[in-house]
């Protein structure tokens, strides 16, 4: 909320810089975000009589005039239309410095010597209301010579607080500054206005919802609407809300003053003096004072007169019972409105009006009245007219309830050890009554502060008031817990270090996607979100892979031609009758471009066995007895992809991403993509380790060329060999793959090396021969070839 | 004979001091004592000495043998030391050429702060806890004291799947959950680090950031506990002369409220552009827990009391590794993500 430190530091009658009293409010939990000077610096500006007015001699436009500021008279040429003798002005003496840097010189304007400038609000950057366009009209009594930012109060500053969702009372100067001042150590109460003499203009009012709980109205006869005088202009102003005429400028400064939200209608533009609050009914509409046709919805609450809505109570009056310099009677609202009722009705229209803000946190139903008044004593000070009398319906007397709090609880709760006296003194200051004895404070409270229910409501208000500063540092004490990570919290970081050892960098990128992306991905279809910030983000990804794509692309294009990334991240799917969707948390890495560079080796384009070695070296971290297994899927390479599994659980896939799709996100280069399920990973891992004592015996070894067709994989014949091989092939690696014209068309040749290995004794060539015949048999019943 | 012998030892002696090579050693070695070399040949001559002169003349042989002998053993050493001192002269690398890395990746900067909070609230004894970040409108806001068109739900633009589920806005509904779980059971000390989303989208605010929440319920919990609590963590994150300062604040899940401030980590208090010359810089926000969220989360208020935290860890990598922008935290540019290679907080 934006408000004048003026008129906290009058009202509160203390000497406080702005500075001073932001600090105290940021102290008491309300942050002063910003201290604006309500104007910019006007030094060599004065208040100025005028003594002449004379026609320029060589300009239509222009006028000569002499203006004194009480010590000397000058010359100046002004082309201000709405000047005569006798005006008080500002003049901007020579050596003025206006705002945008503009510095007054003396000056000869056709012919004539200027020795100044008159000045209109807006040279003064001040956004004033003024009855006719032109040099800015200072009161009649204005003395001359004052430097005009001392006249008018211009050094005024804009404090901006943040205030908390629970304190509407703090939407208030008298709220603020009864904050202030209990800040400050003292009570504060502002007086409640007196009703103002008061005659006849009743008219029947009735309320038809339970949303309202109290309406009043009096109608102020033979006013005459005009812009508000300068104090009243600058105070709105100064609390960042625009002037528009004395009426609706009163109803604005009594609710900054009081909270109190008020309307004022032209009645007699309303169709019949006869008031209803009603809940509106499907099918009406009405024109809002922002020149916007409004479709209305039962849930919306009106100001009904003669059943003609013509204002939604509580967020904007209507446009045609607006006020304005034609009016002559004012009918005054001051109402109290359902907060939800509200709040409800100001979203669905998108209005966020001022009264709406107020009403939404509750207003203070023992203001209602006295606001009322306020508004109608300085309307008829400011616009003349006649007052009458109140009329209302529902008011009832406002409540009030006692909190039971306990001094011992709520040191407690503190932890701290305040006296009771310190704790009575704070209640008080924020007037509060407070009552009991000994451990009990019996605390009375009343609607202005609705937000006290509870002990521990009363206990951070101590709390606050005490200084959270002074509160000690202490630790939980009680049974001693163990904190461990769970075996998944474990192996999530294990993994991160893993794919980290093989190169990789963790991203982690917005878990939302566009359509585009999820189409261009051919992916699984996500969550949408109903009221996404951008068409770009608008769906929660069913797929890792527009994720991995969308990084890829990126630093393609940022000139990375080494890109080895890896994310651990959830993927989102709607499940068809339940109500959250499944949110499996996934490990996806991708590899594009050329392996990291080496002086002694020739550059190396990522493969198929680059990705498959980082997701083997992955699983063999995680102790994941898995097997790779020829695949399709549509979004790989159909040739150069393979399904991971763990027995019978699939665990993920690994392989190059289908070039289509590559094409359509505009990668011209193969990308190499893994992507697991973590669970399913966390299901793979073998715990621990099974120790086997090392042999002391030799170990032997035996190559073995096979020439086999091309279709054929090696996994079959290594699967035959550790089959065959059976306990005592301690191991057996591919340590050649080879095509070639001496093969012929079709053909390859493998490579095997393995080692046998007796635990108790030195095998015999014998034996290990025989297990050779036996693995060969069986190779070439599988369609290999032994070459010699 | 005498006399040959001595020619062939002074001979041998100067052949064998005069040898460059091993072979060449060699070769005098097998001249010399070998088979056929001359000093057998000398003496095969022995019997035709007379047999007084024998002893003397094979005690002579024998110690030509033996200086000989020693000669070459000792000439082999020297040009074998001298041999592999060549030798690894050759094999001399150069050391500053760059090594065959296995590769190195790097974690996420946030991921990084992610583990050290963690580490921190483990040391203390707590658990960690996750729950799903698309969730309930009554776990994200109603069950922790936000109720329908309550004001306060606009503190947090909120982005929504359906009526009543939205994409987490705190980890807060983690507490709920982990609450209900607990069935009333004290203490309840856990963390939940996790990704959040709010429809903000600016140089600090990032429509998707990583929260940590921390809760703890027991008998007899404080507000003094949180700050001894949170004053401790900070310390471990940003240094031993860090400092707190407790704000009032407001928040419909705890009562009392607080934001908590530390030391601006740029100036250390002194007062400078980062801290809008306050000196502190507001970190998060904690709390006493709300009656009425203990309540519904099955704790009995008069028994027990708890407080709670949440802080941003991006805004703590922001600060703690000077990043402005906070797109930086989620473009994945490896420029930016391979500076993370190194150290450990």
């Amino acid at each position: 909320m934006k408000v004048s430190y003026k008129w906290l530091a009058e009202i509160l009658q203390v000497d406080l810089s702005p500075q001073e009293m932001a600090e105290k409010l940021t102290g008491a939990g309300f942050p002063v975000e910003e201290l604006t000077p309500l104007a910019e610096e006007l030094d060599g500006v004065v208040t100025a009589e005028i003594l002449e007015v004379r026609p320029h001699p060589n300009a239509d436009r222009l006028s000569l005039t002499r203006v004194s500021d009480g010590a000397n008279v000058y010359d100046v040429v002004c082309g201000a239309r709405n000047i005569a003798p006798g005006d008080k002005v500002p003049l901007a003496k020579v050596g003025a410095v206006l705002p945008g840097n503009f510095r007054i010189k003396k000056a000869k304007i056709r012919g004539q010597e200027s020795m100044g400038m008159l000045c209109s609000a807006e040279e003064l950057r001040l956004d004033l209301v003024q009855a006719e366009d032109g040099i800015l009209q200072l009161p009649a009594d204005c003395p001359p010579g004052l430097p005009l930012a001392e006249y008018l109060g211009l050094d005024d500053v804009v404090m901006d607080i943040e205030l908390s969702a629970n304190r509407g009372d703090l939407l208030s100067v008298r709220g603020l500054a009864a904050e202030i001042s209990a800040a400050l150590g003292q009570p504060f109460a502002l007086p409640l206005p007196e009703a103002p003499a008061a005659r006849g203009g009743r008219f029947p009012v009735s309320i038809a919802t339970p949303a309202c709980y109290c309406y009043t109205g009096r109608l102020i006869s033979g006013v005459k609407v005009q812009p508000s005088p300068l104090w009243l202009q600058l105070r709105l102003l100064a609390c960042g809300l625009r002037p528009v005429n004395n009426i609706v400028d009163v109803t604005n400064l009594v609710m900054l003053e009081w909270g109190q939200p008020l309307h004022a209608f032209d009645a007699d533009k309303l169709p019949e003096l006869e008031i209803t609050v009603r809940q509106a009914r499907a099918g009406e509409t009405m024109v809002t004072l922002d020149n916007k046709e409004r479709r209305l919805e039962p849930g919306m609450m009106l100001i009904t007169y003669g059943d003609k809505p013509v204002a939604i109570a509580g967020v904007m009056g209507s446009l045609d019972s607006e006020v304005n310099e034609s009016t002559r009677t004012v009918l005054l609202e001051s109402a109290g409105f359902d907060p939800v009722s509200v709040r409800v009705t100001a979203k669905a229209l998108g209005l966020a009006s001022e009264a709406a803000s107020r009403y939404e946190k509750g207003v203070d139903p023992a203001v209602i009245v006295p606001a009322s008044h306020r508004a109608a004593a300085l309307i008829s000070q400011l616009a003349g007219g006649e007052i009458g009398e109140l009329v209302s319906a529902g008011c009832h007397r406002s409540e009030t309830w006692t909190v039971e709090a306990s001094l011992a609880k709520i040191n407690a709760l503190l932890g701290t050890e305040i006296p009771r006296a310190e704790a009575e003194r704070i209640l008080i200051n924020l007037g509060l009554e407070v009552q009991g004895e000994g451990d009990a404070l019996l605390v009375k409270v009343d609607q202005r502060r609705s937000d006290l229910r509870l002990w521990q409501d009363i206990a951070e208000e101590v709390g606050r008031l005490h200084g959270l500063d002074n509160i000690p540092a202490a630790l939980p004490r009680g049974v001693q817990t163990v904190g461990v990570r769970k075996p998944a919290q474990r192996l999530e970081w294990l993994v991160r270090d893993i794919l980290v050892g093989c190169g990789l960098c963790e991203t982690v990128p917005y878990t939302f996607i566009s359509p585009e992306m999820q189409e261009r991905s051919l992916a699984e279809p996500g969550v949408e979100l109903a009221n996404p910030l951008t068409r770009e983000r608008s769906i929660m990804r069913g797929d890792m892979l527009p994720s991995l794509l969308e990084t890829v692309a990126y630093n393609l294009a940022h000139g990375q031609h080494n890109i080895a990334v890896f994310e651990i991240g959830s993927v989102y799917r709607p499940v068809a009758g339940q109500e959250l969707p499944e949110q499996p948390l996934r490990v996806a890495a991708a590899l594009c471009g050329t392996a990291p560079v080496h002086w002694q080796r020739k550059e190396e384009e990522y493969d198929f066995f680059h990705i498959k070695g980082v997701a083997e070296q992955l699983l063999a971290g995680l102790g994941a007895d898995a097997s790779f297994v020829r695949a399709e899927r549509r979004q790989f390479h159909p040739g150069r992809c393979a399904a991971v599994r763990c027995g019978e659980e699939l665990l993920g896939y690994v392989g190059q991403v289908h070039p289509g799709i590559a094409e359509a996100w505009k990668i011209d280069v193969p990308v190499w993509v893994m992507d697991f399920d973590f669970q399913a990973l966390v299901r793979a891992h073998r715990e621990g380790v099974d120790f086997a004592e090392p042999s002391r015996y030799p170990a032997v070894r035996r190559d073995l060329a096979l020439e086999t067709d091309t279709d054929s994989e090696a996994g079959t014949f290594l699967a035959i060999i550790r089959q065959q091989g059976g306990p005592l092939l301690e191991a057996v690696e591919c340590f050649d793959v080879y095509t070639g014209p001496n093969l012929g068309p079709g053909r390859r040749s493998l490579a095997f090396s393995l080692r046998f290995r007796h635990g108790q004794r030195t095998l015999t060539d014998e034996e290990v021969q025989a297990l050779m015949d036996k693995i060969i048999a069986r190779l070439e019943q599988a369609g290999a070839r032994l070459r010699s | 004979m005498e006399q040959m012998l001595n020619n062939l030892k002074e001979e041998a002696l100067k052949a064998i001091a005069a040898a460059s090579e091993l072979g060449e050693l060699e070769n005098i070695r097998l001249a010399c004592l070998g088979k056929k070399g001359q000093l057998t040949a000398v003496l095969r001559q022995m019997g035709s000495m007379p047999p007084q002169e024998r002893p003397r003349l094979g005690q002579l042989a024998n110690a030509v043998r033996d200086a000989l002998e020693e000669a070459l053993a000792s000439r082999r050493e020297e040009l074998e030391a001298r041999e592999q001192e060549a030798r690894l002269a050759a094999e001399r690398v150069d050391v500053t050429l760059p090594g065959r890395k296995p590769g190195r990746g790097a974690v996420h900067p946030i991921m990084r702060l992610r583990r050290q909070i963690e580490d921190i609230f483990l040391g203390m004894g707590y658990t960690i806890e996750e729950g799903p970040e698309i969730e309930a409108d009554y776990y994200n806001f109603v069950a922790l004291n936000i109720p329908k068109h309550h004001p306060a739900r606009d503190m947090q633009d909120t982005f929504y799947v359906g009526a009543d589920v939205l994409l987490r806005t705190h980890t807060s509904p983690v507490q709920v959950r982990a609450m209900e779980k607990a069935r009333g059971k004290v203490p309840l000390k856990m963390i939940c680090p996790g990704k959040v989303y709010r429809k903000d989208d600016d140089a600090t605010h990032s429509p998707m950031f990583f929260q940590v929440e921390g809760l703890v319920i027991d008998r007899g919990i404080s507000l003094a506990d949180l700050k001894g609590t949170l004053l401790h963590f900070v310390r471990e994150i940003f240094g031993p002369g860090q400092r707190i300062r407790l704000r009032p604040s407001f928040f419909p899940f705890t009562e009392p409220s607080v934001e908590v401030d530390i030391l601006c980590t740029a100036c250390a208090g002194a007062g400078c552009r980062v801290c809008k010359a306050s000196g502190w810089l507001e970190i998060l926000g904690a709390g006493m827990v709300h009656p009425r969220v203990l309540e519904m989360s099955g704790y009995d208020p008069g028994q027990v009391s708890g407080f709670a935290f949440g802080l941003g860890i991006d805004r703590v990598a922001m600060l703690k590794y000077g990043i402005h922008n906070i797109r930086h935290l989620y473009q994945n540019d490896l420029r930016v993500l391979k500076q993370f290679q190194g150290g450990l907080e």
